[in-house]
């Protein structure tokens, strides 16, 4: 279990961590989503011991780490992070990389089996600069179970990854980690890669915590314009334009109710599916084709800025047509 | 705290003690001093600006030209040129001098004309500006490296895109380089004209030669002459304040300017190419430095080594070259191997006290050998009261000087080596549980041997080139051949001289090639 309590970090003026508070279970896997500058980083770097916190704790398995008068290294924590740039030793062979960790040696039936999984037999006696980016990943990945933590940290793990490969590592780590029962803390600026991996997401922004929550909660109930952002390009219509619409409602920074409705929610207006749906009419400004999609900028008179929508309909639409859409 | 974090402290306290001492002493009263403030002091301070700011201004120009047509443009020869340019940082300030000790006889017949026409005191003082002229120009050929080097590998790391978007757009090459390359390296100027101003500084033999009273003579000539170390501490603590403010100077200029690292691969440099009627011009241009800075003080002495009459039994060359390449060694391997234990410690542990108490502890390159020899008397004496121990006038002490004047010359390469190439997997053997020890000589020691070893081969170079501090502190009857040279040069026998001065610049040749071809290849 991981205890972060009331944790306030500053480099110079800047304050980093803005008394953040959060509770992880045994065995969960929870990703920290932000953008950059939002303290995710510095937040992994304290839990591992690699920075000091100005005030708060932390406990780890219920065994205090940080606090006013108690600080464990790193080296005492039984807490391994996985770097963004992977940190293999480069004068070390794979293989030499994988047992290097404090107990490692012990843990030859598991580290076995690690090596299977990610399948990186191969490359065990290569130098990590004759080694790609997706193995090299693999290979820090192993090496941070190898030493069976109680807590695994990964900064940014998929960040430098291609498409393809990002689903697979993604898939492996969420069942490695799952096999091991190993509490996981991810962080990571992708909010779909955190969703293809973890049980709970975390957004935070500015050192503190906008909202705690499943990815199907974050993604349909996002709590803030910010944070419906996260997932790509949406819709804010204001509340009072349609009272009685029953989609989610965020508050804009003024306290405004507004309707959120993601551009793949819209379809062509059809009257024997409409009840009880948002209805919009307006005049098509840009039409794009993009693989089967179109994806439509609306010129609706009384909502500000044009809504975005994306449609999969065969029916050719033009500039200037005007149609009626409902989310 | 733990022990690593604690020793660290302590090794970085007592290389910083005889800087402190030298500020802390800046009081106390001499009989002398009242003279020297009123009749000297001024003219110290003149002569010293009047050379720091001539070897500035010449070594400047010198450097940024020469390092903007080598790296830059394409001609025949460049590549030669390129690595020639950084020969004149094998030959220490004070040979040179000595290689040109005849240049104004060469205007005799100028000055008696001028004498018998003009008069007396006007001839003196063209004399003496020519005097100044001419110790501006030996320095700034010898010193230019130190420009070159930096605006090179500035120009290395971020030209390419500069010039690649500069010549899309247009832009002629005098343009490119008023309004691109000199406001993009004027950071690398800034901390390559910083180390020619402490070489200048550090200078003793060169002035001394040439008759101008500098502070360092100033310190020189209180403790030799006068044995008055009151007075010299004075002097030095003028000397440490004119330091400290070029350092922040440089500091407050480099802060705000960064270096503009646009990423680019050397591999497709794209090189502006020179028209062929300017060719000749800029091959000149840039072998006009190389020609003064080395080629001339070597061949000469060369050919005063072949007028000179050796007797090996007499002259104890081989005693001293081993005297000189064992001290280097020693001193090198010591403030290499405190350099890396520092570095570890204060990024391995990230301490706070450690990290501010090493940047004491490197303030010593930028302070000139005599003051720091003065610092290092002072503690022996204080030591010497307190524990009957002598520390001058033995290895340990000399090595323990070196430590003080070189351990930034070390620490550099060290330090951005590890921040580089170390930073993230010492975190990493970290939170893998490893202890600092197993971090230490299985990560760091392996990855960081090239950086190490480039490390130990400059101090190696500093020391076998360091006159003043030698000078002072050396053993009884324990001679370096920057010594010897010296002795040999006080005593006129300017052929002798050639022996010992041609082994200093044969030992630090093939350490520049080294350094160069390494630091060439890794940008």
């Amino acid at each position: 279990m991981v205890e972060v309590i009331n944790v306030f970090k500053y480099y110079g003026k800047q304050r980093v961590l803005n008394g953040l508070s959060l509770s992880i279970s045994k065995g969960e896997i929870v990703s920290v989503v932000g953008s950059s500058g939002s303290g995710k980083t510095t937040l992994l770097r304290i839990l591992s011991g690699l920075e000091i916190p100005e005030s708060g704790s932390i406990n780890l398995d219920d065994v205090v780490v940080n606090s006013s008068d108690i600080f464990i290294p790193p080296e005492k924590r039984n807490c391994s992070l996985v770097f963004q740039d992977y940190a293999l030793f480069p004068n070390m062979t794979m293989l030499e990389n994988i047992y290097f960790g404090e107990g490692s040696e012990n843990n030859k039936e598991i580290v076995s089996e690690l090596i299977q999984v990610t399948n990186i037999e191969k490359i065990l006696n290569k130098y990590p600069h004759e080694c790609s980016g997706g193995e090299q990943q693999r290979v820090a990945l192993v090496r941070s179970m190898a030493t069976q933590p109680n807590v695994i940290l990964m900064d940014e793990p998929l960040s430098n990854l291609d498409f393809h490969l990002k689903s697979k590592i993604s898939l492996m780590i969420s069942e490695i980690i799952r096999r091991y029962r190993t509490t996981a803390i991810i962080v990571t600026h992708d909010i779909m890669d955190a969703m293809k991996i973890s049980d709970r997401i975390i957004v935070i922004d500015n050192g503190i915590i906008l909202q705690d929550g499943s990815p199907k909660e974050i993604y349909e109930s996002p709590i803030s314009k910010l944070v419906a952002r996260y997932f790509g390009e949406t819709n804010f219509i204001p509340l009072e334009l349609f009272p009685e619409s029953n989609h989610h409602i965020v508050y804009s920074n003024d306290k405004e109710p507004l309707i959120h409705v993601r551009p793949n929610q819209f379809q062509l207006f059809s009257q024997e599916n409409s009840k009880g749906k948002l209805i919009i009419e307006g005049k098509i400004k840009s039409v794009k084709n993009i693989a089967s999609d179109l994806h439509i900028l609306l010129d609706c008179q009384d909502i500000q800025p044009d809504i975005y929508l994306i449609l999969s309909v065969e029916k050719e639409l033009k500039i200037g047509q005007v149609i009626k859409v409902m989310a | 705290m733990n022990s690593w974090n604690f020793l660290s402290i302590l090794i970085a306290l007592m290389i910083f003690l005889p800087i402190f001492l030298i500020i802390y002493n800046f009081n106390i009263e001499s009989d002398n001093w009242v003279h020297i403030r009123e009749n000297l002091l001024g003219k110290y301070i003149f002569s010293t600006l009047c050379i720091v700011l001539g070897v500035s201004v010449l070594s400047t120009i010198i450097g940024v030209g020469s390092a903007w047509y080598v790296t830059c443009h394409d001609f025949r020869g460049r590549k030669t040129l390129e690595w020639i340019l950084i020969l004149p940082m094998t030959i220490p300030t004070y040979i040179a001098a000595y290689a040109y000790y005849d240049i104004l006889e060469l205007l005799n017949p100028f000055f008696n004309w001028f004498r018998i026409n003009i008069g007396i005191n006007e001839t003196m003082m063209v004399e003496s500006f020519l005097i100044y002229l001419i110790v501006i120009i030996l320095f700034s050929f010898v010193l230019y490296p130190y420009v070159y080097l930096s605006v090179r590998a500035s120009l290395l790391l971020s030209g390419n895109r500069l010039i690649e978007s500069a010549i899309t757009l247009g832009l002629p090459s005098n343009k490119i380089f008023k309004k691109l390359i000199l406001p993009s390296t004027k950071p690398a100027i800034i901390a390559g004209l910083s180390l020619v101003i402490m070489e200048t500084l550090n200078d003793y033999a060169a002035v001394e030669y040439f008759g101008i009273s500098t502070l360092t003579i100033g310190i020189f000539r209180s403790w030799f002459g006068m044995y008055d170390m009151a007075s010299a501490l004075k002097l030095s603590s003028y000397l440490i304040l004119f330091v400290f403010s070029i350092l922040i100077t440089e500091k407050i200029i480099r802060g705000k300017e960064r270096y503009n690292n646009i990423n680019g691969s050397q591999n497709t440099f794209s090189k502006i190419p020179v028209k062929n009627k300017k060719i000749f011009l800029v091959f000149i241009l840039c072998f006009t430095p190389f020609i003064f800075g080395f080629l001339i003080p070597f061949v000469r002495l060369l050919t005063w080594l072949l007028y000179s009459s050796f007797n090996f039994e007499d002259m104890n060359i081989v005693q001293i070259s081993f005297n000189t390449i064992f001290i280097s060694l020693i001193a090198s391997l010591s403030i290499v191997c405190i350099a890396f234990t520092i570095n570890f410690v204060k990024n391995y542990f990230n301490n706070r006290i450690v990290r501010k108490i090493s940047e004491l502890a490197i303030l010593g390159y930028s302070i000139p050998g005599a003051i720091i020899a003065i610092g290092i008397l002072k503690l022996n004496s204080h030591i010497n009261t307190s524990f009957n121990i002598l520390i001058i006038g033995s290895v340990f002490g000399l090595v323990f000087a070196y430590g003080v004047r070189f351990l930034a010359v070390a620490w550099q390469p060290i330090q951005s080596s590890m921040k580089k190439q170390c930073a993230s997997i010492n975190h990493a053997s970290r939170v893998l549980s490893a202890s600092s020890t197993t971090s230490l000589f299985k990560i760091n020691l392996p990855i960081l041997r090239k950086p190490l070893l480039i490390a130990a081969l400059i101090v190696f170079i500093d020391v076998a080139k360091e006159l003043p501090l030698t000078l002072i502190l050396r053993p009884f009857n324990f001679d370096t051949l920057a010594t010897y040279t010296y002795d040999l040069i006080n005593q006129a026998q300017f052929f002798q001289s050639s022996l010992p001065s041609l082994l200093i610049i044969a030992i630090s040749f093939p350490a520049i090639y080294f350094i160069n071809r390494t630091t060439r290849n890794e940008l």
